[in-house]
C-alpha cells in the first residue's frame, strides 16, 4: 500500500517521487514506471475521436487513485483519490487515513483546521468540504438532505456515525468546481505552470513557429524556456531559430545538445526514389531527437547539415505517444492552386497548428494527392493496435495524418535540388 | 629507375602525375604485417629550397562534401597544398585518377596559403573568388606579419591586412577567416574580410617544431572554434571533461580567474591596434598581482558566429560566446581538431601519449550548464611524441594522429563514445549506439556502472527523458591504435619511383627519437567506390614527397576464433596500399600563378548538380522523405504494457462526467476476435488506392505465444482470474467507478473494440480481393482499401 503525503494546491508523492501538479504526463508515466514493482495494472484513458476535447487520464486503479491531465497541454491538473481504503495520506507527516484510521469529518478537520462551511451536491448526494486546492467529498444519505438546509451543523449523524472521506481531490486554485463542464469530459480546473522541480535541464517549447517562403520552408523559430542558470530561477526564455541548412554545431547551439542521436538505418523509403538513386548509401543521415520539444532534425551524413525537421504532436493513440512532447507548432501555407480563384487569394494563408483537422486543412489547401499508408510496428513481435495512419505530401510537407483525422506529425523537407549552391561566378 | 621516367608530365598544360600501383612488394607485406622496406631509391642530394616544409589538405568549393546521394560517383577530389622552401605547390587529386597541378610558384617562403571557401551571405568579392590568403616572405615589412587575399582569377590583390606580430597560421570557414599569432588569434568575417573578434587569452604553447617557431593550437568547425585557454575559469566551467587530470591546479586558479576570460573577449574594434600588436595596451587593464598564474590543458570553445540572427535581439539576457569551458589535459594542449560534424573535439597534449576525445554537449544558456563527455583516452605510447595534424573520417569513426616522428597512428572511435567492436566499425554505415539487442535486453545506455550505482536510482524517477547534460557521464574508453603507419624513407629521398608505400608496425617504444622531424599528414578519403564493404580509404602525405592510398579493412581480430565472433568483439585494421602519387616538385618546374587560365579546374564553377528527381512528377517526389522512424524507441512502448493498459472512451462527444464515461481497452494482443470497424476511417476520404508502407519486421509466428504468455502474467499479477479478461477487466473498471458515484446510465454506449493488425502469415496475403472487409479477420489491418476501391496494388 502506498503510503502518500498530501500538499494541497501542490502534489501527492513520497520521498522518492511525486504527482506534482502542472507536472507532464510523460514524466508521470516514467514515475508510474520507475514503480513497477509496487504500481500494477494501470490504465491510460482518453479518447479517440476527440483526443483534444476528453481529459487524458492515468488510472490506478489499484491505488485508488486517478491522475487527470489536460488533453491539451497534457500536463496534470488534477489529482484524485477516489478509494480511500486503497491508499496511506498524510498531511504535514500526519497520517490521516489508513486502514486503522477512518477518513471522517472530524479526523480531516484535525488534521487539515477549520474551513467555510462544506457544500452538498444534491446531484450526487455528495458533501464537499473544500480547502485551498484540496477538497474532501463525504457521500450523504439522501434521508439527511432536508437537513442540511441549515446548514452543515444541522446534519445529525445516527450513533454518532460521522460521514467517511470517499474521495479527494488536489487541483490548483482555490476551488474546484465537482460539476464539470458541459462540453464533454473535460474537467474546468485552472492549469498549474510547469513547476520549477519538472524542469530537470530540459528544454521546453511554448510555441515553434514555421518560416516559410511562399512556397518552401526556411527554418523553424522555437519559443523555448528554461530554468536558469542556477537551478532554483524562475524560467527564462528565449527565442531560436534553426534553418535548413545549418551545421550541428549551429543547431546544438541553439537548441542545446540532442537528448538522443539516432542513426537511420536502411532507408525504406529510398524504394520510391529514382532508380539511379536507389543504392544504399555508403553512410547513414542521422537525427538529433529533441523529445521535450517534440522535434527531430535530420543531419546529412555527408554535410553535417539540416536537410529534414519532424515535428510530433503526441496524440493518445499513435504508435509514437508518449515519446516526445507535442510541438506547438503554426505553420501557415499559402495554397498553391490559387492562380485561378482569386477569391482564394484575397483569403491568404491557411494556418495549420497541432490542434488541426486534417479535413479542414486539406479542405483549404485542396489536396488531392494518394496518400501513403504508414502501419508501424515495431521491429519486434508486437503489433500496432491503433491502425495505421496516412502520410500527405503538399510542397515540400509530409502530413502524417491519424485515422481520427488529427495530424500525427509534420515532415518538413528541403527538395533535393532546391539546396543552395552557390556556383562560382564565372566572369569568363 | 630514374627520375626522367615520365612521372611528372608538362605537355604545355598543368603538370600531371599518374597514380601508380604500389609495388607488390608492399602488397605481400601489408598482408604479413611486418615490412622491411626496400628503398631503391638514388640518395642524391636534394636542393633545399625544394624540400618540403609543410603540407595540408585543403577543403575548398572544389571538394566540399555533398549532400549524400546527390550525385552517383560522388567522391570529391583531394586539394593538397605542399609549402617547399621556397615556393608552393597546389595538387588536385581525383580518388583515381591523375593528380594534376593547380598552382605553383618557385619564389618566396610560404607560411600560410589557404584557398578561401566561398561564403553564402553577403560576399563582398563574388566576382573575385576564389580567393586565397598568403602569408610569405615576399610582402613589405617584418616577415611573415602581413597577410594577403589574392584573387587567383584575376591575379590582384583585393586586400592586406598587416599586423605587428608573426602569422602563424590562417583558418577559414564559410563564415570566418581566423588568424593566428602566438597566444592570440583574430577572427574576420569571410564576405567583407573585416574584423570581428580577437582573443588574447591563449595558453603560451611550446615550441615543438625545433623551437623556431611557436604555435597556437586552434580548430574551426561551421560555427565553433576551440582554442587552448590561459587559465580556468570556474564560473564559466562546463562539468564533464578530462576528471582525471587537472585537479590540482584547480585550487590555484580559482581566486583569480573570475573575470580574465570575458575581458579576454573584445571586439577587435577597440583592441587590435593594442592587443594583436603585442605591446601591453592600456586596454588590457592591470592585471591582479596573480594574474599570470597559468593553467595548462584548459580548452574552450568559443561560437565565433555571434548573434546575427534575428532571433536573439530581443533576448533578455546577452548570449554567452563560449560554448564549453573545460579541462582537456594536465599538459599544454598542442593539437585541437573538430570532427565533420563539429561535436566532438580530438586534443593531444604536449607529451602526447594519450589523445582525448570529447564530446561537447552545449546549452543555450551558457558554458556552465553545458557538459563535456570525455568519451575516449587514446593510448598512442609512453615516448614524448609531438603531435603535428589530427584527421577525422566524414563518418567520425577513424581518427588519424600524425606526430613528428612521421608516424600516423590510426583509432577506431565513436561518435557517441563506448567501446569499438566488430558491430560499430565492420559496416559500411554507422551504427546505433544500441544493438537492437540491447535494447530488447533493456540494457541502460551506459553500462554497468549506472545500472548499479545508487545515484542512477535515484534519478530514476525524473530521468524520463535522456539528458546527455546531466551526470553520470559515460566513462572514458581507453584504447590502443589499430595501427602504426610510417612511409619509410629517408628524407632526403630524390627519387621515389617504386617504392614508398611501405608501412611498419612499430610498437611505440622503439621509435627513435632525436631524429629531425618528419613530415606526415593524413586525411579520411570518403567511401565511395571502393569495393569492400567497411574499407576507409586514408591519405598519408610522406616526407618523402609521395602521397599515399591506403584502405583500411576492419575486421574482427584474428586471434578471436571464428566462431566466437560476437557484436563487441575487438577489431583490427588491415592495410592495404591502394595507389601513390610522388608529388615531389621537379628540380625545374614551371610556375604556375595567378591569374590562372580559365581552364584550371580551381577557376570551374561547381558542376551543376543534376538532380534524378526532375525527371519524376511532382507528385510522387515527396514519397521518399517519408520518415517512418525517427529515433530509437523503447523496446516496450507505453502501450504494449504490462505495467499500462490503454483504454478509450467509446461515448464520442457525449457529455457524460469524465469518471462516469465507459472505457474500452485498446487491446494489443494479436488473437482477438472482432476487428475495428474497417476500413478504417480515412481522412479526407477519396476512392484512391493508397501506397502501402509497413516498417515492421517479416512476419513473425512467434509472437502470438509470447503475447498469450505476456496476458496471462498480466492476470496473474492482477490476481484475478484468466476468464474473459475483457469483460473482467471492463467490470472492475465499473465497480471501481460505483463506489463514489451515482450510477447514470453508464452501461449505455456500445462497446467499441480496438483490434490490432496481427503479423500472422494470413495478413501478408491481404492481396486477396477486398471485396469487402470481413470483420473477423484479424490480419487485414495491414493493408487498407479506403472507399469502395476494389483494385489492388
Amino acid at each position: 500500500m502506498l503510503d502518500l503525503e498530501i500538499v494541497p494546491e501542490r502534489s501527492l508523492g513520497c520521498e522518492a517521487w511525486e504527482f506534482v501538479l502542472g507536472m507532464h504526463f510523460s514524466q508521470a508515466v516514467s514515475i508510474i514506471q520507475s514503480q513497477v514493482g509496487t504500481i500494477r495494472g494501470v490504465q491510460v484513458l482518453y479518447s479517440d475521436q476527440n483526443p483534444l476535447s476528453v481529459d487524458l487520464v492515468i488510472n490506478m486503479p489499484q491505488d485508488g487513485i486517478r491522475l487527470i491531465f489536460d488533453p491539451v497541454a497534457q500536463r496534470l491538473k488534477i489529482i484524485e483519490i477516489y478509494n480511500m481504503k486503497l491508499v496511506k495520506l498524510r498531511y504535514s507527516g500526519m497520517c490521516f487515513n489508513s486502514p486503522e484510521i477512518t477518513p471522517s469529518i472530524e479526523q480531516v478537520e484535525h488534521c487539515f483546521g477549520a474551513t467555510h462551511p462544506g457544500l452538498y451536491d444534491s446531484q450526487r448526494h455528495l458533501f464537499a468540504l473544500n480547502f485551498r486546492g484540496l477538497s474532501f467529498y463525504f457521500p450523504v444519505d439522501s434521508k439527511f438532505e432536508p437537513g442540511y438546509a441549515h446548514g452543515l451543523g444541522s446534519l445529525q449523524f445516527p450513533n454518532g456515525g460521522s460521514p467517511v472521506v470517499s474521495r479527494t481531490t488536489i487541483y490548483y486554485g482555490s476551488q474546484h468546481q465537482l460539476t464539470r463542464s458541459a462540453s464533454g469530459g473535460r474537467c474546468s480546473a485552472p492549469l498549474a505552470d510547469l513547476p520549477l522541480s519538472c524542469y530537470k535541464h530540459q528544454l521546453h517549447l511554448r510555441r515553434c513557429d514555421v518560416l516559410r517562403s511562399p512556397t518552401a520552408t526556411l527554418g523553424l523559430r522555437l519559443h523555448i524556456y528554461t530554468e536558469g542558470v542556477r537551478s532554483g530561477e524562475p524560467a527564462s526564455s528565449r527565442r531560436r531559430v534553426v534553418r535548413f541548412g545549418d551545421s550541428c554545431q549551429a543547431v546544438s547551439r541553439a537548441l542545446a545538445a540532442p537528448a538522443r542521436l539516432y542513426y537511420k538505418a536502411d532507408d525504406k523509403m529510398r524504394i520510391h526514389r529514382p532508380t539511379a538513386r536507389r543504392r544504399p548509401p555508403p553512410a547513414s543521415d542521422y537525427f538529433f531527437n529533441y523529445f521535450t520539444l517534440g522535434l527531430d532534425v535530420l543531419f546529412d551524413a555527408r554535410t553535417h547539415q539540416v536537410k529534414k525537421f519532424v515535428l510530433h504532436t503526441n496524440y493518445p493513440g499513435h504508435y509514437n505517444f508518449n515519446m516526445y512532447h507535442r510541438c506547438e507548432f503554426e505553420l501557415n501555407v499559402q495554397p498553391d492552386k490559387c492562380e485561378s480563384n482569386a477569391l482564394v487569394e484575397s483569403r491568404g494563408a491557411v494556418c495549420i497548428t497541432a490542434y488541426s483537422k486534417w479535413e479542414s486543412v486539406s479542405r483549404a489547401l485542396r489536396v488531392c494527392e494518394r496518400p501513403v499508408v504508414l502501419n508501424r510496428a515495431s521491429s519486434t513481435n508486437t503489433t500496432n493496435p491503433f491502425g495505421s495512419t496516412f502520410c500527405y505530401g503538399y510542397q515540400d510537407m509530409i502530413f502524417e495524418v491519424m485515422s481520427n483525422n488529427y495530424i500525427a506529425s509534420i515532415t518538413l523537407y528541403q527538395p533535393e535540388g532546391a539546396r543552395p549552391h552557390y556556383a562560382v561566378n564565372s566572369i569568363a | 629507375m630514374s627520375a626522367e621516367s615520365p612521372r611528372h608530365a608538362r605537355a604545355g598544360g598543368p603538370l600531371t602525375v599518374p597514380s601508380q600501383p604500389p609495388s607488390d612488394r608492399s602488397i605481400i607485406d601489408a598482408v604479413s604485417g611486418f615490412i622491411n622496406d626496400v628503398t631503391l631509391s638514388s640518395s642524391s642530394t636534394v636542393d633545399p629550397k625544394d624540400v618540403i616544409q609543410w603540407a595540408r589538405f585543403e577543403t575548398a568549393d572544389i571538394n566540399e562534401p555533398t549532400p549524400e546521394g546527390d550525385i552517383d560517383n560522388d567522391v570529391p577530389p583531394l586539394l593538397l597544398i605542399l609549402g617547399y622552401g621556397s615556393g608552393v605547390q597546389v595538387w588536385l587529386i581525383p580518388p583515381t585518377g591523375e593528380a594534376q597541378e593547380v598552382l605553383s610558384w618557385r619564389q618566396g617562403t610560404v607560411r600560410v596559403l589557404r584557398i578561401l571557401p566561398t561564403p553564402q551571405h553577403g560576399d563582398c568579392f563574388a566576382s573575385k573568388r576564389p580567393l586565397i590568403a598568403l602569408c610569405d616572405s615576399a610582402s613589405p615589412g617584418p616577415a611573415f606579419c602581413s597577410l594577403s587575399f589574392i584573387s587567383i582569377r584575376g591575379g590582384e590583390q583585393v586586400k592586406s591586412i598587416k599586423f605587428k606580430n608573426p602569422i602563424l597560421d590562417v583558418l577559414a570557414n564559410k563564415r570566418s577567416v581566423v588568424v593566428s599569432f602566438s597566444e592570440r588569434f583574430a577572427v574576420f568575417d569571410a564576405a567583407t574580410l573585416e574584423d570581428r573578434l580577437a582573443i588574447t587569452t591563449c595558453f603560451p604553447c611550446p615550441c615543438p617544431l625545433g623551437g623556431n617557431s611557436p604555435i597556437n593550437p586552434l580548430t574551426l568547425g561551421d560555427r565553433w572554434l576551440a582554442y587552448a585557454d590561459k587559465k580556468l575559469n570556474p564560473s564559466k566551467r562546463s562539468s564533464g571533461g578530462c576528471e582525471s587530470e587537472g585537479v590540482t591546479s584547480y585550487t590555484a586558479t580559482v581566486l583569480h580567474a573570475a573575470k580574465s576570460l570575458s575581458k579576454g573577449l573584445r571586439g577587435l574594434g577597440e583592441s587590435v591596434a593594442h592587443s594583436l600588436a603585442g605591446g601591453r595596451s592600456t586596454s588590457q587593464s592591470p592585471s591582479p598581482p596573480h594574474a599570470d598564474i597559468q593553467q595548462p590543458g584548459v580548452v574552450t570553445v568559443l561560437d565565433i558566429e555571434g548573434n546575427e540572427d534575428d532571433d536573439s535581439q530581443d533576448c533578455e539576457d546577452p548570449c554567452d560566446p563560449i560554448v564549453a569551458h573545460f579541462v582537456a589535459h594536465s599538459e599544454a594542449i598542442i593539437a585541437l581538431k573538430f570532427d565533420p560534424s563539429g561535436m566532438l573535439l580530438v586534443t593531444a597534449d604536449r607529451r602526447g601519449h594519450d589523445f582525448h576525445v570529447f564530446r561537447i554537449n552545449p546549452h543555450p544558456c551558457g558554458p556552465s550548464l553545458a557538459a563535456v563527455h570525455h568519451l575516449y583516452i587514446l593510448h598512442r605510447g609512453d615516448t614524448t611524441a609531438k603531435v603535428q595534424d589530427i584527421a577525422i573520417s566524414g563518418d567520425s569513426r577513424w581518427t588519424a594522429i600524425s606526430t613528428l616522428r612521421g608516424t600516423t597512428h590510426v583509432f577506431a572511435v565513436s561518435p557517441y563514445g563506448g567501446a569499438c567492436g566488430v558491430r560499430t566499425h565492420t559496416q559500411p554505415r554507422v551504427v546505433n549506439r544500441l544493438s537492437r539487442f540491447h535494447r530488447s535486453a533493456g540494457l541502460p545506455i551506459h553500462g554497468a556502472p549506472c545500472a548499479h550505482s545508487p545515484v542512477c536510482e535515484g534519478m530514476g524517477a525524473g530521468a524520463w527523458f535522456p539528458n546527455p547534460r546531466l551526470p553520470p557521464y559515460p566513462q572514458p574508453n581507453s584504447s590502443a591504435p589499430l595501427a602504426q603507419l610510417r612511409p619509410t624513407h629517408k628524407l632526403a629521398t630524390h627519387t621515389i619511383t617504386r617504392t614508398s608505400s611501405g608501412r611498419q608496425r612499430l610498437s611505440s617504444l622503439s621509435e627513435e627519437s632525436g631524429s629531425a622531424p618528419l613530415l606526415a599528414r593524413a586525411c579520411f578519403g570518403v567511401n565511395g567506390i571502393t569495393g569492400r564493404a567497411a574499407s576507409v580509404p586514408l591519405y598519408l602525405m610522406a616526407a618523402s614527397g609521395a602521397l599515399l592510398h591506403l584502405a583500411l579493412h576492419p575486421r574482427a581480430a584474428r586471434n578471436v576464433p571464428k566462431e566466437k565472433i560476437s557484436d563487441e568483439s575487438p577489431i583490427e585494421l588491415e592495410v592495404e596500399a591502394m595507389a601513390q602519387w610522388p608529388l615531389q616538385r621537379p628540380p625545374a618546374a614551371a610556375d604556375l600563378l595567378a591569374p590562372l587560365p580559365p581552364s584550371n579546374p580551381l577557376l570551374q564553377p561547381l558542376s551543376c548538380r543534376r538532380c534524378a528527381d526532375m525527371c519524376m512528377s511532382e507528385e510522387e517526389r515527396w514519397l521518399s522523405q517519408v520518415e517512418i522512424v525517427t529515433h530509437a524507441g523503447p523496446h516496450r512502448r507505453l502501450w504494449m504494457g504490462p505495467q499500462f493498459v490503454f483504454k478509450t472512451y467509446n461515448s464520442t462527444g457525449s457529455n457524460s462526467s469524465l469518471s462516469e464515461a465507459e472505457a474500452v481497452e485498446v487491446d494489443t494482443s494479436a488473437a482477438r476476435g472482432a476487428a475495428r470497424s474497417n476500413p478504417v476511417n480515412m481522412p479526407g476520404a477519396r476512392p484512391v488506392v493508397p501506397v502501402l508502407v509497413d516498417s515492421g519486421s517479416a512476419s513473425s509466428l512467434e509472437h502470438s505465444p509470447s503475447d498469450s504468455f505476456r496476458r496471462k502474467s498480466l492476470l496473474a499479477e492482477s490476481g484475478r482470474a484468466p476468464s474473459v479478461c475483457d469483460v473482467q477487466l471492463r467490470e472492475d473498471l465499473a465497480e471501481a467507478m460505483k463506489e463514489d458515484h451515482g450510477i447514470t446510465g453508464r452501461f449505455e454506449a456500445e462497446p467499441e473494440e480496438l483490434s490490432s493488425s496481427s503479423f500472422s502469415s494470413a495478413s501478408r496475403a491481404s492481396l486477396d480481393p477486398p471485396s469487402s472487409p470481413t470483420p473477423s479477420c484479424s490480419g487485414d489491418n495491414l493493408m487498407h482499401f479506403p472507399g469502395d476501391s476494389s483494385s489492388s496494388l
